[in-house]
């Protein structure tokens, strides 16, 4: 179902300065709610967030990749994550829920449970 | 700037964020080579020397960024070295209103849209010691950190107290810092207060010690000044700029703004910071004075300066605020800078745009135009609403 203007603006608006695959990847995901969509969607919101300089290093990451130690985030840079994510996919993140969360896989299988109906 | 300073030259302006507003408010002391256009830092113009990672962008203000600059300036002219920076007996004073505009931006977010919409570093921005949280964080702070709140007086507050630290034997050196947005969202309260100059010509106002003065004109920005353990400074061959060599500070006691008419809050923080100085009224050359361009103000501050050093004509007097503005919280600070260079540079800054002194002013050494005089000791006051009054005390250093 295609997402109405509104929608579509208030995506442009949390992801903004991600990348157009990123908003490309949120777009599709709202009309289709296809997991697929939230790798590339958590990709981009962490893109944006972390220091250009260890941007090489999320180009290679892997599940177990850790997003304070390896990626660089800081406590701010990841609650700004979470918002957006929570923004472009609709969940929720409990606050006992984020302390779970300490790598790329984490984020990801998290993301996508919340997307369980 | 020092130049600036020396010939009297204003930083005063008709301010672009001010033309269009409903208020007739229009002048302040504009902080150049910045762009806040929206709320968003990373959206921010600014100076090429300023670069900032995205994690340091993420919870800045203006005012934090102006300290940035400041700071990065002060640690290149006082040659400390990064270990010296990042050392536990190393400290920080800070003092600034915080930001109001982002404040006002992040809680529109949270009223219109949920909590859970704001962006999380809101909180971080939006308080009134952002400045401190952010300072300590970038340049790796480990001695005292803390911020000072008392209005106008905030920042010399923080020199005064650092100036105790030190003799205490509690810190070795301590970066005294003041910053303000210059926000119109930090101006246009007090022109609801009615405490703001309305004219347009900045040859006009502010114009402290003048008959015909009608309110202060709001400046922004920062100032950092390095306070060093004079033995420590020596030991390790730091460029000295001056001495501290005492302070003083004593409330009113008297209303929420207005200022004693008697100067009374203001005389005994001046005789205090003589006392702790060693020091006796003839021996100081130059008051920088508070002077924000108020009726009640100066004319308080005159009276508190006739009531320690008589009608003498001296020491001389002026208002550096007549060429910058009123700093707020960062005045204290940025005066406390113009004073040392007075002392380091040998020459008395004027007291600008007087046409007409204040006949109250009579027989005190207010100058309107340079004289040949070289200072060894200064006085810098500072008074806040709610009437905190501060007086620092510095002398040449030779």
């Amino acid at each position: 179902m295609a997402i109405s203007d509104q929608r579509a603006q208030e995506l442009k608006s949390s992801l903004k300065r991600c990348s157009s695959d990123t908003i490309e990847a949120a777009f599709h995901f709202n009309e289709t709610r296809d997991p697929a969509d939230v790798s590339r969607i958590v990709h981009g919101i962490l893109a944006r967030e972390m220091e250009e300089d260890k941007l090489p290093i999320l180009e290679k990451a892997v599940p177990n990749t850790l997003l304070i130690d390896d990626l660089g985030l800081d406590s701010l840079a990841l609650t700004e994550v979470v918002m957006s994510a929570e923004d472009v996919l609709g969940i929720q993140i409990e606050n006992n829920e984020l302390k779970t969360i300490r790598t790329l896989g984490d984020l990801e299988q998290f993301a996508q449970s919340k997307l369980k109906p | 700037m020092l130049e600036s300073l020396r010939e009297g030259r204003t930083g005063v302006a008709v301010d672009p964020q001010l033309a269009d507003s409903k208020s007739l408010v229009k002048l302040s002391g504009t902080v150049k080579g910045y762009t806040f256009g929206d709320p968003d830092p990373q959206d921010w113009i600014l100076p090429p020397s300023l670069k900032l990672s995205r994690s340091e962008l993420r919870a800045t203000t203006p005012n934090t960024l102006f300290a940035y600059a400041a700071m990065q300036e002060a640690i290149t002219a006082a040659q400390l070295p990064p270990d010296l920076v990042s050392h536990p007996e190393t400290g920080l004073h800070c003092a600034s209103a915080g930001s109001a505009w982002l404040t006002h931006v992040n809680l529109s977010v949270i009223l219109e849209r949920g909590a859970s919409r704001c962006s999380p570093p809101a909180v971080i921005a939006g308080m009134p010691n952002s400045l401190h949280l952010n300072l300590v964080a970038r340049f790796r702070l480990k001695g005292v950190s803390l911020a000072f709140s008392s209005a106008c007086a905030s920042s010399s507050h923080a020199l005064g107290h650092a100036l105790d630290q030190i003799r205490m034997g509690r810190q070795k050196i301590i970066f005294v810092v003041g910053a303000e947005d210059c926000h119109s969202y930090n101006i246009l309260p007090f022109a609801s207060l009615r405490a703001l100059s309305l004219q347009t010509d900045p040859s006009l106002a502010p114009r402290a010690f003048d008959r015909n003065r009608d309110g202060f004109v709001i400046t922004g920005g920062s100032t950092v000044l390095v306070l060093e353990e004079l033995d420590h400074a020596l030991a390790r061959n730091a460029p000295i700029e001056a001495e501290v060599i005492g302070w003083g500070q004593a409330s009113d006691g008297y209303d929420i703004v207005a200022p004693d008419p008697t100067g009374q809050g203001l005389s005994r923080a001046m005789n205090l910071a003589l006392d702790d100085a060693g020091i006796v009224p003839d021996d100081v050359d130059y008051i920088n004075a508070h002077a924000t361009a108020t009726p009640a103000g100066d004319v308080a501050e005159i009276e508190a300066v006739a009531r320690v050093f008589g009608r003498t004509g001296r020491p001389l007097i002026s208002s550096t605020k007549s060429l910058t503005g009123h700093g707020l919280s960062l005045a204290g600070a940025m005066e406390a800078g113009f004073s040392v260079l007075s002392l380091k540079e040998g020459f008395v800054p004027v007291s600008a745009n007087i046409t007409d002194l204040d006949p109250a002013a009579e027989g005190l050494g207010v100058i309107d135009r340079p004289v040949d005089l070289r200072p060894r000791i200064a006085l810098s006051n500072s008074s806040g609403f709610g009437g905190a009054n501060v007086t620092l005390a510095f002398r040449k250093w030779e």
